[in-house]
């Protein structure tokens, strides 16, 4: 995937996270890549960014296991980008599937239709 | 995972990261790397999941990209104008100085304002959470540097406050013959500069102004407050609706004219030639303010001069009031 691409979507991800909760570095690394397939050195940079754009603040937390944790929590200014982002995001990729489920939604029917299309242009 | 860490602070510093930013990258990980071993990962696990150290030290850069070509300037007159670290900005564009005469031209909507002289050689613009800076202008053409958000793009409905801020440094010894700034509602700071001439124009901005030399000098805000500290001019003109005046340790070899409707005007240690002061209900209170002569027109407004030296004389030219008074002490 296209790097710009990618991290623009981590970010919104990396923000939806924030704004259920409170969550330590490697927590948010840890949900994400649960689901999609990124790892630290796309999130953490974008933690970071977003921590010195206002987004995010920062705070520690003793933790039973070591060295205190550094927690993140979002800003009304984070919060705020993130309905924002979210919003671009869902018009963006509703209009992608508006153009994508023109030519079906299952994989089977876009076969079929993709077949005919053939059939009908090599008999003509 | 020592090597991870070893590896990306060397890769952190090919890349001039400075060493605050490194320190702070170094913890995190190394925070990070324990709790995934606390989760019973192992190296490899661990290595995965953290990628490699040049990709991250690289992504790092990349995902501020403004900040790659960010110059570590030492800034030894910054004062209280610029509160936060330069290095929280991002720099966009250097302008490189033909003659030390110069003219400056800023007009914006609702993004802060800082200009500061500084102990380098060339003009620096620096930006901190503009979203479009493409949606400005920002050139240095024939000695005249020109910040100006375009009109046609500003959004009726602006769905977040987008509003950012900007940084600009000058030359410590320049002068600029011109400085115009207008804007409706971001606030100004403007540290140790000389102007011959100034005209600031605010609708609701504040505007803090420190150290400044100045020859003539106008001032208009509708409810923006302006607040002086530091100066020496020849000519002072003050244009309040609702916004407050203050002004501290200043010496005026000329006039200070000011209108008001209802905005105070508050002077302390300042010595000028004539003080005109024309208000509604706006009062003057002046300690240790020390004008040869005064002249109030108002309805309901005062003027109010407390000085300790009793000998230097204030001459009263002109006193047209309702129920204002001038009282000197």
């Amino acid at each position: 995937m296209n790097a710009q691409f990618k991290r623009g979507i981590v970010e919104l991800c990396v923000l939806s996270e924030l704004v259920m909760e409170d969550m330590y570095g490697y927590r948010i690394i840890n949900n994400i890549s649960k689901d999609i397939d990124v790892n630290e050195n796309t999130i953490y940079p974008i933690l970071r960014r977003l921590t010195k754009e206002g987004h995010f603040t920062t705070y520690l937390v003793e933790s039973d296991l070591g060295a205190p944790r550094k927690y993140y929590k979002v800003t009304e200014k984070g919060f705020k980008y993130y309905l924002e982002l979210r919003d671009s995001w869902d018009n963006f990729i509703g209009g992608v599937y508006e153009i994508l489920n023109r030519g079906g939604k299952k994989n089977e029917q876009i076969s079929e239709r993709f077949r005919k299309r053939i059939e009908k242009a090599k008999s003509e | 995972m020592n090597k991870f860490l070893k590896d990306l602070e060397k890769e952190l510093k090919k890349l001039k990261v400075s060493d605050k930013d490194i320190n702070e990258i170094l913890e995190d990980h190394k925070e990070m790397i324990e709790a995934a071993k606390n989760e019973g990962l192992d190296e490899e696990q661990i290595e995965a999941k953290f990628g490699k150290p040049e990709a991250l030290a690289k992504d790092l850069q990349e995902d501020a990209p403004k900040s790659t070509n960010k110059t570590s300037i030492k800034l030894t007159d910054v004062g209280s104008c610029v509160k936060e670290d330069v290095d929280s900005f991002n720099l966009v564009k250097t302008f490189h100085l033909i003659s030390e005469d110069i003219s400056v031209n800023i007009g914006l909507v609702s993004d802060d304002f800082n200009l500061t002289s500084y102990d380098g050689e060339s003009i620096q613009v620096y930006e901190k959470n503009v979203k479009k800076i493409e949606d400005y202008t920002i050139s240095f053409e024939n000695n005249e540097l020109l910040i100006k958000k375009e009109k046609g793009k500003i959004k009726i409905f602006n769905f977040s406050n987008d509003s950012g801020e900007f940084l600009v440094l000058v030359p410590k010894d320049i002068n600029i013959s011109k400085f115009d700034y207008k804007t409706v509602s971001g606030d100004a700071n403007v540290n140790g500069v000389t102007s011959k001439e100034v005209k600031i124009k605010s609708t609701s901005g504040d505007l803090e102004l420190t150290n400044f030399d100045g020859d003539n000098m106008k001032f208009s805000t509708v409810s923006g407050d302006i607040e002086i500290l530091g100066l020496k001019g020849k000519q002072v003109e003050v244009s309040l609706v609702s916004g407050d005046f203050e002004m501290k340790q200043a010496v005026i070899n000329g006039s200070m004219v000011f209108h008001s409707v209802s905005g105070d005007v508050e002077l302390f240690e300042v010595e000028c030639e004539e003080a005109d002061f024309k208000t509604v209900s706006g009062d003057l209170e002046g300690k240790e303010f020390y004008p040869s002569e005064v002249s109030l027109k108002s309805v309901s407004g005062d003027i109010e001069i407390t000085n300790r030296n009793v000998l230097k004389e204030i001459n009263v030219i002109s006193k047209k009031t309702v129920s204002g008074e001038i009282n000197i002490n």
